[in-house]
């Protein structure tokens, strides 16, 4: 208890709420006695509010230490990187500043969890009162809005640090280095993610928004509801941490590959982490610029989305804002940023697949370019959700066409892991399952993509049901369920303690047939006519069944994630430790001691063969030195 | 290799039955798209249509292989050898790279046409301004300077140019009958030149400013609403109104006052959630005291038995 | 620093990390890192310069552009222009430990950046001058503060970054062979010298001069 009182995490927290709590009284008081500064007596003063949620994020990071280094560093000293638990006892690394990579990929994926836990809560509540017609227990569309909108950017967020998780953990170990190339950036990367989601979940309380995840002009500029400030401000913290981690592994994959890694030979996970880090470390950038953009317009009054303009400076020519420039901007980073999570997500499913068919993973070259493609591709595309704006026919045209195109990169994918499947020895323990059901419900994702790309059809489904059903299938089957599979997956790895089997396969068999009911549903009443974010929906659409139908899937797939929590957290404590390479992988973490040990590997390792070589007799991939008298 | 001609018939069978069977599902029953009212909705029902038979395929393609190798190639029990190292054959990748490039052009160009005939404009074209606000729609008839704040009357088979604009922030205007959805966008909500949901008046042109437009052709005699399709606040989810499509004489007679609207008693955005959605278009009783004429498309209330 | 530092009771003793990349390996990753760090910001800098093309036209008369006073913001661009030569010259100073050359030259660059810097605030967005444009005016208004300020950010951290360096280069913190510091402070000012080359042309050259009203 000593040791989590004094832990990064609670001084963090600590210093944050007190520098926030501080610098909105002294700044509130501040514009009282200025004149001509209107501050509401009772309620929220805006601008106080957004100054020292900036503030507040200096705070955290200041007093949970993650910058203490880099300060250091610049008055001149010279501070070494501290490994390992420095005497406290092991399981406070998780909540302390720590600088090694695997330690960082479980914080994230800790935090992915818990905030996954919370966002998901936020949709049960909120398809507890779509159930039935009517509104059943929330008082007014502001709670609905504020508990949809809330589930989006929750999610989001939890997303990010799913894929921090991933690459973080992942991303060294398969490449055979004993770290990133920046560890302390590393660890500012997932610290700087807790406050900004600190701040998020704030917003939920202090007043909420109505806004959406996507934020838009004038609905957002206008608002009264003033949570929209937390939540662009979370949301834009949240940015710095995809940068930092993005550059990150763009030069660890660069410059930390083991010797006889030439690029053809990484595992394939990491290229599509790179492909992923690439549009991190660029796209966020924008949307940082949309948001940014949106804060200034609310708290400074500057004109960048409205088309009202003060009739003076109309008629002097003066140009107004123009929402369309929000959806531009937002979109650009926004469209990739799925790519961001589900580009590690079917690393992983491509990853995993060779192992659990026995077979080699079949166009190793033409999947790991496709990643490249679908990233590249992907900056292409980002107006297609503006397909029923104000936008003119000229620019919708070519967005429509680019748009049809990623399925070119994805149909690879599904074409290569049929091969990889075909004619494979597959075993079926719940990696494998949540592998195969992966593929399923990202395959339902991608079916629905086109329909939405051409721009008829578009018009009809835009901002609709089918809209929800068809992203919730694309990110459950390109994030969630590969993550749940590299949990299980790896989890030997990382705790050298076993799962239960029965669990995980129950786990399974609710909460991927539980999707397919729910996301299949959303794109019929979608088709029907029920449209995204609405509080209520009358009966007159024939779709009381179908929502019913979708809340229990809902609740389902929420008690499934629950057991898998159950089932992990009653594993570690197990006495009984794992076999080191349970699956027969022939990856050099699995060669190596589990749990890893702090540098990953006792020594450098060495690359002779291809990753994927199942059935070839006497083949190797990777030399791994084991530890003396072994 | 006699055993992969075997499975490979065995697929090869399988997708085509799969396809026909996904696609009579989705297109007769589970994406059961609302019945067409407009000329424009025949045009992107095709296009649906088309889409409806590339998922079938596409589907059929992946789940058949998919499920048959689950079910065939598992590994035996005791069995600890691995399966056969075949790990490419760039005939083949080249061949599922390029065949979807084609799919993509045609579906592309089928795509660029489809979208330029729901767009086209007719000749005769009757405009309407509409303006959208929280949460609400009012419309005007610029022809006959007439405002009306409950529903959008249209005449069948008469193709309509609507001209969209919202006081506060955006939204959306769409009758899923209709298919055509449009973003309507905000302007000033001060000037009373342009803002006709407080006064008769609508004059775009002092500030250059283009209205969205939409165009479509309501073909079907009927009762639909329009549902504001981008998230706007608070009532966004009740952010409706009703769209009459009456024949030609009652349409005449509509806008010579002798043709009484149906009211919708319960189409008041007051009071979100009470009541409100109660089977709103098929109770016309009145407690205003008078009777309404029968609403048009429903059929006569036939008595029972 | 000694292998047993700050007194925790560390039974282990430190770890050390058997891989550690050396001091020249991790030098050319930083160098890496930061080339993409800048080509990151490209993205944050395009972005505004699209809401700049995007915002500032009239459909009749094509781009458009806030009247603002010439001559300072031509002055100022040439200050910061002239900052980049002497952050070179600082650069090669510290690679040949000539410490009275990197002395001058650090100096010069910061004090050129700060004139620039104050300039921008004083003469162009008319804090404690002469007020031509508000945030509050239009998009004109919007845009050229989120430009020129979104610029100012990088400009002072800019600054702050050759504060910095040009301490630590006189603590004797880097030599011939790791001057890494020093580099890295170079990079940085020498690509936010480069936005503005393609912010000043945007801002105050092209489109039709539109003269804001203010009282
Ligand atoms: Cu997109
Ligand atoms: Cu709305």
């Amino acid at each position: 208890m000593k040791y989590f009182l004094t832990s990064a995490l609670v001084r963090g927290l600590v210093g944050q709420i007190v520098t926030t709590w501080l610098s909105y009284s002294l700044i509130r008081s501040f514009r009282m006695t200025v004149e001509g500064w209107t501050v509401p007596e009772v309620g929220l003063d805006e601008p106080a509010v957004v100054l020292a949620c900036i503030i507040g994020l200096f705070g955290f990071l200041l007093s949970c230490g993650v910058v203490t280094d880099w300060l250091k560093m610049m008055a001149g000293h010279k501070p070494h990187l501290k490994h390992g638990a420095q005497g406290r006892p092991g399981w406070t690394r998780y909540v302390n500043i720590d600088v090694n990579h695997k330690v960082i990929g479980i914080q994230y994926g800790l935090n992915s969890i818990f905030i996954l836990l919370i966002g998901g809560l936020l949709a049960i509540l909120f398809r507890l009162e779509l159930a039935m017609p009517g509104l059943q227990f929330l008082q007014s569309g502001d709670q609905y809005n504020t508990l949809f909108s809330a589930h989006g950017i929750i999610m989001i967020a939890a997303i990010f640090a799913g894929v921090g998780a991933m690459t973080n953990y992942l991303g060294p170990v398969l490449i055979g280095a004993s770290d990133m190339a920046f560890p302390r950036l590393n660890a500012f990367s997932y610290w700087v993610g807790v406050p900004s989601a600190v701040i998020l979940l704030a917003g939920i309380f202090l007043g909420g928004w109505d806004t959406g995840w996507v934020g838009y002009p004038t609905h957002s500029t206008t608002t009264k509801m003033i949570g929209v400030q937390m939540f662009l401000l979370g949301f834009y913290l949240n940015g710095f941490s995809s940068i930092a981690s993005g550059l990150n592994m763009v030069v660890t994959a660069v410059y930390m590959r083991a010797k006889g890694m030439s690029y053809f030979r990484m595992p394939i996970f990491v290229w599509a982490a790179v492909a992923a880090s690439i549009l991190q470390a660029t796209t966020t950038q924008t949307v940082g610029v949309a948001l940014t953009m949106v804060v200034a317009q609310r708290t400074l009054g500057m004109n960048f989305f409205t088309p009202i303009l003060d009739p003076e400076l109309l008629a002097a020519g003066v140009p107004a804002g123009d929402p369309i420039l929000f959806q531009h901007i937002f979109w650009f980073y926004s469209h990739p940023a799925v790519y961001v999570w589900i580009l590690p997500g079917l690393g992983i499913i491509s990853e995993l697949l060779p192992v659990f068919t026995r077979k080699p993973l079949f166009g190793y070259k033409w999947i790991a370019l496709s990643s490249v493609g679908i990233a590249l591709v992907g900056m292409l595309v980002w107006a297609h959700h503006m397909l029923t704006s104000s936008m003119p026919p000229t620019w919708k045209i070519p967005f429509m066409l680019s748009t049809l195109l990623v399925a070119v990169p994805t149909g690879v994918k599904f074409f290569s892991w049929l091969a990889t499947i075909w004619e494979g020895k597959m075993r079926f323990p719940t990696p494998m399952l949540f592998v195969l059901g992966s593929i399923s419900v990202f395959l339902l994702g991608g079916l629905s993509g086109p329909i939405l790309g051409t721009i008829g059809t578009d018009m009809h489904l835009h901002d609709t049901y089918f809209v929800v059903g068809h992203f919730h299938a694309t990110v459950f089957g390109g994030f969630v369920f590969p993550f749940f599979a590299a949990i299980y997956y790896w989890f030997p790895k990382m705790t050298g303690k076993m799962y239960d089997e029965l669990l995980g396969k129950i786990h399974f068999w609710i909460m991927v047939p539980g999707f397919w009911v729910m996301s299949l549903l959303q794109m019929r009443v979608g088709v029907l006519g029920m449209r995204r974010r609405i509080a209520d929906y009358g009966p007159d659409l024939g779709i009381q069944v179908e929502q019913a139908l979708i809340t229990v899937a809902t609740l389902a797939i929420g008690w499934s994630v629950l057991i898998m929590i159950y089932n992990l957290v009653s594993s570690v404590r197990k006495t009984e430790l794992a076999p080191e390479n349970p699956w027969e992988s022939r990856s050099p973490e699995f060669l190596a001691p589990s749990p890893l040990p702090e540098f990953n590997y006792l020594a450098p390792i060495e690359v002779v063969g291809e990753p994927y070589d199942y059935g070839l007799e006497g083949a190797t991939y990777a030399v791994v030195p084991t530890p003396a008298g072994d | 290799m006699s055993k992969n001609a075997k499975h490979f018939s065995i697929v090869g069978i399988l997708i085509p039955i799969v396809t026909a069977i996904v696609y009579y599902t989705i297109s007769t029953f589970f994406f059961e798209l609302p019945e067409a009212a407009s000329a424009e909705a025949s045009i992107i029902d095709d296009l649906f249509n088309g889409h409806y038979i590339l998922i079938a395929f596409l589907f059929a393609i992946v789940v058949v292989p998919l499920v048959y190798s689950i079910s065939v190639f598992r590994q035996e029990e005791g069995d600890e050898t691995d399966a056969p190292h075949i790990h490419e054959n760039t005939t083949l990748e080249i061949a599922w790279t390029v065949l979807p490039i084609f799919l993509v052009i045609g579906f592309g160009i089928w795509g660029v046409t489809n979208y330029n005939a729901v767009i086209a404009s007719e000749p005769d074209e009757i405009t309407i301004y509409v303006q959208g606000y929280k949460w609400d729609w009012t419309f005007y008839y610029p022809d006959h300077d007439y405002k009306s704040d409950q529903a959008l009357v249209l005449q069948e088979d008469v193709p309509v140019l609507l001209e969209m604009q919202s006081s506060d922030v955006i939204h959306a205007f769409w009758v899923p009958g209709f298919r055509v959805k449009q973003d309507v966008y905000p302007y000033d909500t001060e000037n009373q030149a342009l803002n006709f949901a407080s006064g008769p008046d609508y004059d775009p042109e002092p500030y250059h400013f283009k209205p969205q437009v939409m165009r479509f052709t309501p073909v079907k005699e009927g009762v639909y609403r329009v549902r504001c399709a981008e998230i706007c606040g608070t009532s966004h989810y009740s952010m409706l109104a009703n769209v009459f499509v009456l024949s030609p004489s009652n349409y005449q007679a509509w806008l010579a006052g002798d043709y009484l609207l149906p009211p919708d008693p319960n189409l008041v955005n007051s009071q979100p959630g009470e009541g409100y959605y109660l089977d709103a278009l098929n109770d016309f009783t009145i407690e205003n005291g008078f009777t309404p004429p029968p609403p048009p498309e429903l059929a006569p209330v036939e008595d029972e038995g | 620093m000694s292998a047993v530092a700050h007194g925790h009771d560390d039974h282990h003793g430190e770890l050390h990390n058997p891989m550690e990349p050396t001091r020249q390996e991790q030098i050319v990753m930083n160098r890496f890192g930061l080339w993409l760090f800048c080509f990151s910001e490209v993205f944050l800098f395009a972005a505004l310069l699209a809401a700049r093309f995007y915002l500032w036209r009239d459909p009749d008369v094509g781009a458009l552009r806030p009247d603002l006073p010439q001559a300072p913001a031509l002055i100022f661009t040439c200050v910061l222009l002239v900052s980049s030569f002497f952050m070179n010259r600082a650069e090669v100073a510290a690679a040949n430990e000539d410490r009275a050359t990197f002395n001058f030259s650090m100096a010069s660059t910061f004090v050129m950046g700060l004139i620039f810097l104050v300039g921008v605030i004083v003469l162009e967005w008319g804090v404690g001058g002469e007020t031509h444009i508000l945030p509050t005016s239009g998009a004109f208004g919007a845009v050229f503060f989120a430009m020129t300020g979104m610029h100012a950010i990088h400009v002072i951290t800019g600054l702050i970054f050759v504060a910095i360096v040009w301490r630590n280069g006189n603590l004797g913190n880097y030599s011939r062979e790791d001057h890494w510091g020093v580099e890295a402070c170079a990079i940085y000012w020498h690509f936010v010298d480069l936005v503005w080359i393609f912010f000043y042309p945007a801002i105050y050259l092209i489109g039709l001069a539109v003269h804001i009203p203010i009282h």
